[in-house]
């Protein structure tokens, strides 16, 4: 089942700033879907259409089946905004309070919620402070129980670990896994692509309003067909003639030599020759290609 | 449920502004219980009054003072005070209601909720009115109730302009907001409504009245005009009006209020199609 459907979403911003151009996507039900692309590609209004923060040019869009034109097709939504603003006079409960109110979430429910979410973000021992005493990774946190107050079925998170340390950066995925495991569609902006990697389902890739590219993690983190391996002392001329007897491509960078074959016997009589040879050998591991490389690559090639 | 009506309310009783003028209002109850002495009697039942030890018992040629036309006097200088506070430091106060409400990375989170945009105007804006309606009803009706008591009179219509002081300031709150989602801007909203109805309005009132400028086209844009904006000195008149005697005409008062319904409907024409 899609949750998210947006059908040639278009957005132009008075001027004529073309943030968004028939951008279609459907995500599914239980998924961790996130959307990439460089500073100014549309990424924040995307979610903002979907939400109704900002007003379609043409297109249409549906979550969880509601137009978005209906209100009430945010009423299971999350939303933790790039750059939030809240209410300094208030402290984390009282926002997560008022914030309920707004979502409609019974009284009594919001009473039951705020201590778990409070504790799930780790900011139970700050509750009673006026949020203008805050640094902005524990805004961001607050912002992150904020939009889970109303138990949501599909979290929009533009920019989630924005401001925030590594280690809350890992506490934060570790909510979102957890949020996954209960069946609930995460949807994500961010820049951050070695976060991403760690726990997107799907990725799409926006560049200039446009859609360039969409599909599974796993397309776009393949293996590189290609090994790396690290030897105890500096270069050896021995690894370079064995692979070029072996017509395998070799190439010696940052301490390591990359060898252009996966062919594991191969590998392996390499190994037994440089052990029959007394080199040592520290390290022996498959070159992927990361997030990161292939987002630079289609970012330049489009 | 209401949230954005209590979240209002909260932000709104948080300003120290609403507060003080409470305190004040509190403040000058207290020396009217306490200060002012109504001794109804003498030939005619006319009234002797003692107001911080003075005795006034009469005008220079030793007129007794009619106790009814001197409750009044006291209401109407009450009612016309609140209602010079209350446009000029209710508005002040409720300004950035809507310019601060509009800011991006606040105004997001709150339209990311299950509420229309109609609704979440509205909430605000009642939000807002209601504070400064508290305000104003709790001095005049503490007062009201003092004074009746001390005059022995009840005089109804003082609530009554109560009432049309409310309403002049939520046509004046309407303007405002209207002001606001155009220019998002909490300063200039305020200059523009302070100049229109204490600068502009009087100034067309008194050509009106005068008929100052000649020929038929100046004479119609200046009519329409006045028309359109809330009528500041017609209303002053016309509470002095609804408290002192049984003649007046309720005409400016409504004429405003339909002013201002019209610019709340306009400013949530404006707020539904924005973009944040
Ligand atoms: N309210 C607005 N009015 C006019 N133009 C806007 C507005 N908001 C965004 N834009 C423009 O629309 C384009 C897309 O902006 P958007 O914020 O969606 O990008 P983004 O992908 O989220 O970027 P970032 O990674 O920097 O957050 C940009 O060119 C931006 O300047
Ligand atoms: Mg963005």
């Amino acid at each position: 089942m899609n949750v998210i459907e947006a059908k040639d979403l278009t957005k132009h911003y008075s001027g004529k700033v073309k943030a968004l151009d028939k951008f279609s996507i459907e995500v599914e039900k239980g998924k961790v879907f996130s959307l990439l692309g460089p500073n100014g590609a549309g990424k924040t209004t995307f979610i903002k259409l979907m939400l109704s923060i900002v007003k379609p040019t043409s297109g249409a869009a549906t979550i969880l089946g509601s137009n978005i034109n209906d209100p009430l097709s945010r009423k299971k939504i999350g939303y933790l905004s790039e750059n939030h603003v809240f209410p300094d006079y208030l402290n984390a409960e009282q926002i997560l309070f008022y914030y309920g109110m707004m979502a409609n979430v019974a009284k009594s429910d919001i009473k039951k919620r705020i201590p778990v979410l409070l504790s799930k973000v780790k900011l139970s021992d700050k509750k009673n402070i006026k949020i203008k005493k805050f640094s902005k990774g524990m805004l961001q946190r607050l912002g992150t129980a904020q939009a889970l107050i109303n138990d949501p079925e599909i979290i929009f998170l533009d920019e989630p670990t924005d401001g925030i340390d590594p280690i809350g950066r890992i506490e934060i995925r570790e909510i979102l896994n957890e949020l996954r495991n209960e069946g609930k569609t995460i949807f994500i902006n961010s820049h951050l692509l070695s976060e991403v990697e760690r726990i997107s389902d799907e990725i799409a890739i926006l560049k200039d309003g446009k859609l360039i590219k969409r599909g599974k993690l796993e397309n776009f983190i393949n293996d590189t067909g290609s090994y790396r391996i690290k030897l105890v002392g500096s270069k050896n001329d021995l690894i370079e003639e064995y692979a070029r007897s072996k017509n395998i491509e070799v190439n010696f960078e940052k301490g390591y030599y990359k060898l252009g074959s996966n062919d594991l016997t191969q590998l392996n009589k390499l190994i037994d020759e440089l052990r029959s040879n007394e080199i040592m050998i520290s390290e022996i591991s498959p070159i992927k290609e990361t997030l990161e490389d292939y987002f630079i690559k289609i970012i330049g090639e489009n | 449920m209401l949230g954005v009506y209590r979240l209002t309310l909260k932000e709104t009783i948080t300003k120290k502004i609403f507060l003080t003028f409470f305190v004040l209002s509190t403040i000058f109850i207290i020396l009217i219980i306490f200060a002012l002495n109504v001794k109804v009697g003498g030939v005619d039942s006319k009234i002797l009054l003692d107001f911080f030890g003075q005795n006034i018992n009469g005008d220079r040629e030793g007129n007794l003072f009619d106790p009814k036309e001197i409750l009044g006097y006291v209401q109407t200088g009450i009612a016309i005070a609140v209602f010079f506070i209350s446009i000029f430091f209710s508005l002040f106060a409720t300004a950035g209601i809507f310019p601060n409400f509009l800011k991006k990375g606040s105004v997001d989170l709150i339209l990311s909720k299950p509420i229309s945009r109609e609704k979440i105007f509205l909430e605000r804006f009642f939000g807002a009115i209601t504070i400064v309606g508290i305000n104003i009803f709790y001095t005049v009706i503490l007062s009201w109730i003092v004074l009746s008591i001390k005059f022995e009179i009840w005089n109804y219509k003082f609530l009554f302009a109560g009432l049309i002081i409310f309403m002049f300031f939520c046509t004046l709150f309407s303007l405002l907001s209207l002001v606001s989602m155009l220019t998002r801007s909490t300063v200039i909203s305020l200059l523009i409504v302070y100049f229109v109805i204490f600068i502009l309005s009087p100034i067309l009132a008194g050509v009106q009245r005068f008929t100052i400028i000649e020929g038929t086209i100046y004479q119609s844009v200046v009519k329409i005009v006045y028309l359109v904006l809330p009528k500041i000195s017609e209303t002053v008149v016309l509470i002095k009006d609804v408290v002192m005697s049984d003649n007046y005409s309720i005409a400016p008062i409504l004429s405003s209020f339909i002013i201002g319904i019209i610019a709340v409907l306009a400013s949530i024409g404006i707020f539904k199609r924005m973009d944040f």
